[in-house]
C-alpha cells in the first residue's frame, strides 16, 4: 500500500492568482524593484545603452523574476493555502485522512490478529483443559465445580474481548449495496423480539415508508442496531418503551440522509460517561460482562458509511435518544 | 462401532494434547497429533486419518501450504480438512459460508461438543 506520507498534495500552483489583492501586491512590488534596479543598476550596468527606462524596466523584470518567484509569490502561496485549509478543510484533506484512516485500520488488523493468535490459543488450551479436568475430577466438593464453571466463563469473556478487537479491526471487509433500511430494522426487531418480551419491553414503530434505498453493508448495519437495541434492553431492566423511527432529512446543502432514531425510557447515561462512551473498552458494565465494543464498533461501523452517531438523554424525559444519520 | 481417526496439526503441543485427550475420552474418535505442517504431512499419509483438524498459523509450513500438499497427494487429497483458526469470529463459523480457501473452519477456543458436531458434519 503506498504510504499517504509519499502521496503527494495536488499543485497549489497560481492558486495565488485568485486574489485580486496578491496580484496587485505582486504587480506593486515588481514596479518598486524595477525601478530601483533602473536608476541605481541598469545605469551601472550598461553605460553604453541609451537610457531607456521602459527597457530597462523589462530586463530588470526578467533579472528579478527568480527573486519574485522565491520571496514573493511561494511565502505568498503557502500562506494562501494554509489559510484556505483552516478555514476550509480541501477535497484533498479529505482524502489524505480517508487514506491515512485506511492505513491505521490495516494496522489494527494486523495488531488484532497478531492479539488473537497470541490470546486465543491460550484460552483454547485452558478451555480444553478445563473441560479434561470436568471430566476426570467429578468433585465431591461442589465449589470445585463452580469454580470451574467460573473460569470457563472467564475464558469466554475473554475471547468475546478478541472478538470485539476482531469486529473493530476487520473494517476493510464492507460489502456494500443498495439496501432498504426499514425492513432490516423490521428484520432486526423480531429478531430481537424475545428480550424485548423476557424485560417487558413495548416496542412503537414510527417507520417512514417509500425511504429510498441506503448503500449500506447490511450485516454491519445490522450490528449496529443489535448493539444499540441491546444497550437499550440493559437499560430497561424493569421494562419500558422502546420507540424506533426513520425519517429522511434534507440538509441545507441539498445533501439527503435518513435518519434513524431509537429511544429509550430506561435509566439513561451519567453525564460523566457521555464524552466517553465511544472510546475503545469504555463500559459501566463491565461486571454485566460487557466488554465496552459495541459503541466502539457502531461508531467506526457509521463512519465507514459515512454517516455518523449521535447518543443523548432525553431532555425532561428518562432515558436514551441515540440518533444515527446514514447519508444517501 | 469403529473408532474415527482424526490427525491434529497444530504448533500448540499443549492444545493437541488437550484434544486428544478430550476426543478419545468420548470411546468415538482415536486422536493422532502433530505439531509441525512438515511432520503433518508425512503423519496424514502414514495414518490416513478419516479427518485433519488443521491450524493455519505454523512457523515451518502453514496450514494452507500443508492442505495444498494434501491436495496435491493422491494418497491424501480425499481426507477431508477443517481449519483451526483464532482470526475468525465465532458468528463467521456458524454459516454456511464458513470456508477458508475452499475448507471450512472451526474458531478456536473450541469446546468438545462443539468440535463433536463439527467432526460428525464433515467426517465422510
Amino acid at each position: 500500500m503506498e504510504s499517504p506520507e509519499c502521496k503527494q498534495r495536488p499543485s497549489l500552483k497560481f492558486q495565488v492568482f485568485n486574489s485580486p489583492l496578491y496580484i496587485l501586491w505582486i504587480i506593486v512590488l515588481a514596479v518598486f524593484f524595477s525601478e530601483l534596479a533602473v536608476i541605481f543598476v541598469v545605469n551601472l550596468l550598461t553605460p553604453y545603452l541609451r537610457p531607456d527606462p521602459f527597457l530597462h524596466s523589462i530586463l530588470l523584470l526578467v533579472f528579478l523574476f527568480p527573486a519574485l518567484y522565491f520571496f514573493i509569490y511561494q511565502p505568498l502561496k503557502f500562506y494562501h493555502s494554509q489559510l484556505k485549509e483552516a478555514q476550509n478543510p480541501s477535497e484533498n484533506d479529505a482524502e489524505l485522512q480517508k487514506t491515512l484512516q485506511e492505513q491505521k485500520m490495516k494496522e489494527i488488523e494486523v495488531l488484532a490478529n497478531s492479539v488473537a493468535h497470541e490470546v486465543r490459543n491460550p484460552l483454547a488450551i485452558i478451555l480444553q483443559g478445563i473441560e479434561y479436568l470436568k471430566e476426570k475430577l467429578k468433585p465431591e466438593d461442589k465449589n470445585v465445580g463452580l469454580i470451574l464453571e467460573y473460569i470457563v466463563d472467564a475464558i469466554r469473556r475473554a475471547d468475546n474481548v478478541i472478538v470485539g478487537l476482531l469486529e473493530f479491526a476487520h473494517f476493510s471487509k464492507f460489502d456494500m449495496a443498495p439496501s432498504d433500511l426499514n425492513s432490516l430494522m423490521e428484520k432486526t426487531l423480531s429478531f430481537m423480539q424475545i428480550d424485548f418480551d423476557r424485560h417487558r419491553i413495548r416496542v412503537t414503530r414510527d417507520l417512514k415508508g417509500d425511504l429510498p434505498l441506503v448503500k449500506m453493508d447490511k450485516k454491519k448495519m445490522e450490528q449496529v442496531f443489535v448493539n444499540i437495541l441491546l444497550n437499550a434492553v440493559q437499560a430497561m431492566p424493569d421494562g419500558g418503551t422502546l420507540n424506533v423511527k426513520t425519517r429522511l432529512k434534507d440538509s441545507r446543502e441539498g445533501k439527503r440522509a435518513v435518519i434513524i432514531q431509537i429511544e429509550d425510557t430506561g435509566i439513561g447515561i451519567p453525564k460523566e460517561s457521555l464524552d466517553r462512551i465511544f472510546k475503545l473498552f469504555f463500559t459501566t458494565k463491565r461486571e454485566r460482562g460487557s466488554s465496552g465494543l459495541g459503541l466502539a464498533i457502531s461508531s467506526q461501523i457509521m463512519r465507514t458509511h459515512g454517516g455518523g452517531i449521535a447518543i443523548e438523554n432525553r431532555v425532561g424525559l428518562p432515558g436514551v435518544r441515540v440518533t444515527l444519520t446514514l447519508p444517501i | 462401532m469403529d473408532k474415527k481417526k482424526i490427525l491434529i496439526i497444530d504448533d500448540e503441543e499443549a492444545f493437541t494434547r488437550m484434544i486428544k485427550l478430550n476426543l478419545e475420552a468420548t470411546g468415538l474418535y482415536e486422536v493422532s497429533e502433530e505439531n509441525r505442517g512438515t511432520q503433518g504431512v508425512a503423519a496424514a499419509k502414514a495414518v490416513c486419518p478419516d479427518l485433519i483438524l488443521l491450524d493455519i498459523i505454523m512457523p515451518d509450513l502453514d496450514g494452507m501450504m500443508v492442505a495444498r500438499n494434501l491436495k496435491d497427494d493422491p494418497a491424501t487429497k480425499d481426507i477431508p480438512v477443517v481449519f483451526l483458526t483464532v482470526v475468525v469470529q465465532k458468528k463467521e463459523t456458524e454459516g454456511s459460508s464458513s470456508i477458508i480457501g475452499g475448507y471450512p473452519f472451526i474458531a478456536k477456543p473450541v469446546n468438545t461438543q462443539e468440535l463433536i458436531d463439527c467432526l460428525g458434519k464433515y467426517i465422510k
